[in-house]
């Protein structure tokens, strides 16, 4: 503890994390509406790997798409950090807003692939990744109002 | 460096270099023309804090170029992030110690 010869008063310490609170809140962006809804439909289209034809074309489909997919992600990810400007600092997100859809989207996931593997229809896969890029819209649009706030 | 340990700093107390280190300790980097507009200062003056901060070890950059334009990204150190917090903790406790 070296603040017994405290070289500023209470008031200037009272003010000078006053700024800090403002300043650290200057690092809430906006995410952009496009960055929600690119996401959402790269999510949303992941069961077409199970559309691969059989190996081993379907292995270079597959692999092939993944790269794609990956490639388009990472656009999605620069676009949206160059854009506000902020690399965000995950451990710094509210857990509020990223643990209950987490759950969520992992419950949705759980429940399609069962029922497809069940079933055995394709289907599922598409409701749940689908239901799944609905909910990140749904959060997106939540996270914008919160930012605006 | 514990996250609970109290160091006033100086080089970090002065007004523009403690918005600095606020915004860049609340994300892992950000953009200097960001930082510029958010905090509302002059590229000169957030040029000579953030070498100030440089010097210290607090405050690195890394340059990064896209369409042939260069951009300048900040971030805290690990020392910095050290530093900006204890001295966020040092001014609590003379707040606290007032009251």
């Amino acid at each position: 503890m070296e603040t017994d010869d405290a070289p500023i008063g209470p008031d200037e310490a009272a003010s000078a994390l006053r700024q800090a609170d403002a300043a650290s809140a200057l690092a809430r962006a906006v995410p952009p509406w496009w960055y929600f809804v690119s996401l959402a439909v790269l999510i949303a289209v992941t069961p077409v790997v199970e559309l691969a034809p059989d190996p081993p074309l379907g292995v270079v489909v597959l692999l092939g798409g993944i790269v794609v997919w990956a490639g388009l992600f990472g656009l999605v990810l620069g676009a949206f950090i160059r854009r506000i400007g902020l690399l965000p600092r995950l451990t710094h997100l509210d857990r509020r807003y990223v643990l209950p859809p987490a759950v969520i989207a992992a419950v949705i996931m759980a429940a399609g692939v069962t029922v497809h593997i069940v079933s055995g229809a394709l289907w599922p896969s598409f409701a749940a990744s689908g239901l799944v890029g609905v909910e990140l819209l749904v959060v997106g649009g939540l996270l914008r109002r919160v930012a605006r706030a | 460096m514990t996250a609970d340990e109290e160091r006033f700093d100086a080089v970090i107390h002065a007004p523009n270099r403690l918005r600095i280190c606020a915004l860049l300790d609340a994300v892992e980097a950000a953009e200097f023309g960001g930082v510029q507009s958010r905090l509302d200062v002059s590229a000169s003056v957030l040029s000579k804090h953030v070498a100030v901060l440089m010097d210290a070890g607090y405050v690195e950059q890394r340059r990064a170029t896209r369409d042939t334009r260069q951009r300048v990204w900040l971030s805290l150190t690990r020392s910095g992030r050290a530093a900006y917090r204890a001295h966020v903790a040092a001014l609590r406790a003379i707040v606290a110690g007032a009251e």
